[in-house]
């Protein structure tokens, strides 16, 4: 992608800085509003989005979704799964807890809420790439704070962020037609049981909503895993994982996966593999892995 | 002050920036206003009444003596504000510019220019191998070579408080 006859624009949305880079103004602007409205549909701080309606009332009733809000939620339960629980969007007010996805619309078997801050940003990439194809545009970059998608004929050189030294850089990756999200993890996961912070008895959720507010605090990305650590029975003979990148055809799996790669180091390997994706990940004890 | 200046010096050298300009102010104004015919400008300057009344509504006192604000003239008059601000990000400052309807409603902020501050030196670039664009024998022209970045989320808060306080101007001195 030549930077010649490319724009490049930045908005904070999201909570971050997104920026998109396109051959014109106007698929620009249609990557912003598809951005826009992922935030609107999703943000769990705002309590007219779709998900704070689903916190209110799915427990309740059926609630009928957007299309966008049902394909989110539907990939976060078949990840829950694929990552036996590891991956987690729910944030029960007690034990166990289950999303029911039919026809569009959305039940919780108990009360609890979603916080889709670990998987929202990514599908907004992708909702943003898609935009900037339907408006014509033969190339394109979105970046959601760190969570990318590349597509058009030439590959992108990514810098990764050292997670160890502010303004390090780790090295570059080359993207192709492909997504690349990456996830810092300067504290213990709630989810390895290491010395998790037994404080944050809110389970995430404090935090999550922070990160995940447009206008929030920075906070840790690691709001959507679960405490669930008994299913990741090979974490405890593993370092601690610090930082990690996915590359993956979507943005919505790559963001997802760094979560599930940040709690479970290479047994994540066989999802990785189900998944098309690859993983960089970098530990406390400074190794570097890779899981391709 | 001397010890200061050192520091900063200091940190310069150790800590090259990337600054990169989105738009210019005149392209940011067109894509905000394309029905616009002129610009003019509205600068303020800051009575201390109305550093008062800003910091009041916001929380934030301005740090300069006034604002950098045009008015977008169409053919039926007044289509609204656009306004320069700035804030200081994590470390480097972030220009930005806030869009407004006659009636202080937001219609887009957009990010005019962005620096960010590098450590300088790969760690370790061996390690990706085969994903590896350049090597470490080929060094990193940090302006030239860094031009996507994925890593730690960075926080826009900043820009959100600063938004605040030109709402805030918005109310004191534009409405």
């Amino acid at each position: 992608m030549s930077a010649s006859n490319n724009l490049k624009r930045a908005r904070p949305l999201l909570g971050t800085f997104v920026e998109i880079e396109a051959p014109a103004h106007a698929a620009i602007d249609a990557g912003f509003a598809a951005v826009d409205k992922v935030h609107r549909l999703m943000s769990v701080h705002d309590a007219a989005s779709e998900v704070s309606l689903l916190n209110r009332e799915a427990a309740m009733r059926w609630v009928e979704v957007h299309p966008w809000t049902f394909e989110v939620l539907s990939v976060a339960c078949d990840l829950y799964q694929r990552s036996s629980g590891v991956f987690d969007v729910t944030v029960a007010q007690g034990r166990g807890g289950a999303i029911w996805l039919r026809d569009g619309a959305v039940r919780f078997d108990m009360p609890l809420k979603v916080d889709l801050g670990g998987i929202a940003k990514g599908f907004a990439v992708d909702r943003a790439i898609a935009a900037l194809v339907e408006a014509g545009a033969s190339h394109g970059l979105v970046n959601a704070g760190g969570d990318l998608r590349v597509f058009g004929e030439e590959a992108v050189t990514v810098h990764l962020r050292d997670p160890r030294r502010e303004g390090g850089i780790l090295g570059c990756v080359s993207v192709h037609d492909q997504a690349l999200a990456s996830s810092a993890f300067p504290h213990p996961l709630p989810l390895c049981g290491r010395g998790g912070d037994p404080s944050r008895s809110d389970g995430g959720v404090r935090e999550a909503a922070a990160r995940w507010e447009g206008w929030g605090a920075p906070s840790h990305p690691h709001s959507a895993l679960s405490r669930k650590r008994e299913r990741v029975p090979s974490f405890a003979r593993q370092a601690r994982v610090i930082g990690a990148s996915v590359i993956a055809p979507t943005c919505i799996l790559a963001d997802a996966l760094t979560k599930i790669v940040g709690a479970c180091g290479e047994a994540a390997l066989p999802l990785l593999t189900r998944t098309l994706a690859r993983a960089l990940f970098i530990t406390e004890t400074g190794e570097l892995h890779r899981a391709a | 002050m001397r010890n200061s200046w050192v520091t900063l010096t200091l940190l310069t050298l150790t800590q090259p920036a990337l600054a990169t300009e989105y738009l210019t102010v005149d392209a940011a104004q067109k894509l905000a206003f394309p029905e616009a015919q002129s610009f003019v400008p509205a600068n303020i300057v800051f009575k201390p009444a109305d550093l008062e009344a800003i910091e009041r509504l916001s929380g934030q006192r301005p740090r300069t003596r006034g604002e950098q604000v045009w008015r977008a003239e169409g053919g039926k008059g007044l289509l609204g504000f656009f306004i320069l601000d700035y804030v200081i990000g994590k470390h480097l400052v972030i220009d930005y510019a806030v869009a407004l309807d006659p009636d202080g409603r937001v219609r887009r902020v957009e990010i005019l220019q962005y620096r960010e501050s590098y450590g300088g030196e790969i760690a370790n670039a061996d390690w990706l191998g085969q994903f590896i664009g350049k090597t470490s024998h080929d060094p990193l022209e940090l302006d030239r070579d860094i031009r996507n970045i994925s890593g730690a989320t960075l926080s826009s808060r900043h820009v959100s408080e600063g938004l605040k306080r030109v709402l805030a101007i918005y109310d004191v001195c534009l409405k």
